[in-house]
This record gives C-alpha cells, structure tokens and sequence, in this order.
C-alpha cells in the first residue's frame, strides 16, 4: 500500500506542467513590479508630507520610505535583467557567441544594481538617497541600452530559428529532388531548378534583412541616449516584421517545390 | 360532232380587232431609267446592313437561358504520381515544411513581455 501511494505520488510529480526558468523569471518580475508600485506610491506620500511639513518625523518617514523604494527599484530591475537572460539562455536562433556576449552584458547590469542594492543599507539622510539615485539616473541609459538590445536581439532571434529550420527542410528538398533526377522529365527538372532559384534568391533577400537587424540591434546597445535606443528598436521590430513576411513568402514557394516533385508532370 | 374552234377568218371587209392599250405586251425597244438598277441594289444593301446589326445586337444582348439538362460529373484528372511520392523521406519532408508553415504563420515578432519598467528615477527632494 505505502509503495503505491509513493508511486502514485511520483507519477502526480511528473505530470505536473513544467515551467521554463523564463516564465518562472517573467512571474518574478510582475511580482517585484507590484512590489514596487506599492513602494513608490508610499515613497511619494511621505514625500510630499515631508516637503509639506518640514518636520523630523516627515523627514524619518520620508528616509524610511525612500530607502525602502530604492532597493525595490534595484530589485525590480535585477529581476527584469534576470527575465533577458532566461530568454537568452532559450532562445534557438542566437548564435553561442551573441548568447555569451549579451549575456555578458547583462550580468554587468546585474552586477552594478547589486552593488547599488547594498549601498542603499548605509544611507542616513535625505541627501545621500538622493546622491544615491543620481548614480542610476547617470548609468541608466547605458543600463537602458543593454536592456532595449537584449529585447530586439531576442525578437530577431525567434525569426532565425525557424529560418535554420527553413534552411535544413531546403536542402533536404534540394537533395532528394537531385536524387529523383534520372526519373523525371526534362521538363519537370526544369520546373524545379526554377523553383530552386527563386528560392534561393528570395531566401537572400531575407539574410539581409536579418542582418539589417543585427546591424541595428548593435547600435543600440552603443547608444547612451535612450530616445534613440527607442528609435532604433523600433526600426528593428519593423525589420523584423518584413522578416516574418518574407519568411513566410518563401517558405510557400519551398510548398510548392514539393508539390511539384510529388507528380512526374 | 366536233366542235371546232373557228378562228376568224379575216376578209378584207373585217378589220382586226383592236387590242386595248393595257395589255400590250412590253414592246422592245422601251427604255427603263438608269438608276432604277442602282435603286433596286441600294436598298437591298440598306436591308442586308438592317438585318446585320439586329443579327449582332440580339447576339450580344441576349442573356443566354440557363441550361436546363443536368451536368454530368466530370471524371477527375489524375497525374501520375512521380517515384518520390510515396517516399517515407519525401513524407516527411512534406509534413515537416507543413508544421514550419504552420508555426511561421503563429510567429509573433513582438513581446509585451520584454517590454521594460517604465521608472520615475529622480527623487524630487
């Protein structure tokens, strides 16, 4: 009876869905960003009773409250950073090397907010949370950069994994289609060179619009002006449409190629 | 007894019997206006060119009535199949490049979820 009742429990183990760490990270965010909110509206009452008032329990509160939302802020960042990095680690279209690289970025960020985090602890009046804050404010766009790059970088790389598979469906086509040679017509090779052509060029035009976003991607993470790391994310995520679009355009003519070889006319 | 037909006989005291004007026969020698031909011609060019144009209004005015007679099935055309058809590569192949359609079509190029906090970093004091 007991070894059933382990056993049962195990196969109830098991059939529970199992999260990826990037849903696991994206719940954390959301959780620390209520947190957050909860901080900062009362960082913003005791502010503004503090200015009101002028008194030494305002201003106690007001250190008390700015403190608290400080390392909430930190927090908060920390987990969203924690979030691009999960992706990263998942996603199939980045190469090891641009994973390691923004990743490498990212724990730089991470890093620096930890240090923040710590030296929140030993701040003891209203003009050193405010010295404080100044050095996120100062390293924000940089921090903003990494964190925009990251996100664009993820988006191209959801369109390249289903680009490698396009490729390798491709060939695949393009070898049994050469082995089939002999057994067809003049005309139908003919008909299927054709199609190989076209593509082949189309599926040319979509590596330079793939790499237009890379291209892109990597000014953003250069930029300290967060406007224009705006700007240029937004030119990514409409690259990245056309992308899609001529993904899909191709992917039909590769259709049609396999309709072609299934008949000998 | 016969009847015989007597045709007159002329003496010299009977003149021949004068014939009315109307029906004499057309003589040789009367003369018929010159544009009558043309006349007869004309107008039976007028009357062909009517009849060609009523011909091609009704054909291209007339609806054509539905036809009333039940169609029958037409046999479907097969095409031969080539060697690569029944393939198990080839099949799969086939399915493959059906679920990359698939998911390329459910592609979402953009992610609220990488959006990031939107701060109010300055303090205000």
């Amino acid at each position: 009876m007991r070894k059933i009742s382990v056993l049962l429990a195990l196969l109830f183990l098991l059939a529970l869905p199992i999260d990826a760490s990037s849903q696991q990270a994206y719940r954390d965010y959301l959780y620390q960003f209520d947190v957050y909110r909860k901080d900062y509206s009362d960082f913003q009452t005791a502010r503004g009773e503090y200015l009101k008032f002028q008194t030494l329990t305002s201003q106690t509160s007001a250190l008390t409250k700015t403190k608290t939302m400080l390392a909430q802020r930190d927090m908060l960042l920390r987990t969203y950073l924690l979030l691009l990095t999960e992706r990263l680690n998942e996603n199939p279209g980045l190469t090891a090397d641009e994973q390691n690289r923004y990743l490498s970025m990212l724990v730089t960020e991470i890093n620096f907010l930890d240090r923040q985090k710590s030296a929140v602890l030993a701040i003891a009046s209203l003009e050193g949370t405010t010295s404080h804050s100044k050095e996120l404010e100062t390293h924000y766009p940089a921090l903003y950069a990494a964190m925009r790059g990251a996100a664009s970088e993820l988006l191209r790389g959801g369109v390249v994994a289903e680009v490698l598979d396009f490729d390798r469906l491709f060939d695949n086509a393009k070898t049994l289609g050469s082995g089939n040679r002999p057994l067809s017509s003049p005309e139908k090779q003919a008909t299927i060179d054709r199609w190989i052509v076209v593509i082949a060029n189309r599926r040319g035009v979509l590596e330079q619009t793939l790499e237009d976003v890379r291209l892109t991607d990597q000014k953003i993470f250069k930029t300290t002006v967060p406007d224009e790391a705006d700007r240029w994310f937004t030119d990514s995520a409409k690259a990245i449409a056309a992308a899609k679009l001529q993904l899909s355009e191709v992917t039909a003519n590769l259709t049609e190629l396999i309709a072609s070889m299934r008949y000998q006319d | 007894m016969e009847k015989q037909l007597q045709t007159p006989v002329q003496t010299p005291d009977q003149p021949v019997p004068a014939i009315p004007p109307a029906i004499l026969p057309a003589q040789a020698g009367n003369k018929r206006p010159v544009w009558l031909p043309f006349l007869v011609v004309f107008i039976a060019l007028i009357l062909a060119g009517i009849a060609i144009v009523l011909q091609i209004k009704r054909a291209l005015f007339t609806v054509p009535s539905p036809s009333t007679s039940t169609p029958a099935p037409t046999a479907a055309v097969s095409r031969p199949l080539s060697a690569l058809a029944t393939d198990s590569a080839f099949l799969l192949l086939e399915s493959s490049v059906t679920s990359l359609s698939g998911r390329v079509s459910a592609l979402s190029v953009q992610d609220s979820t990488l959006a990031p906090p939107i701060l109010d970093l300055p303090l205000g004091f």
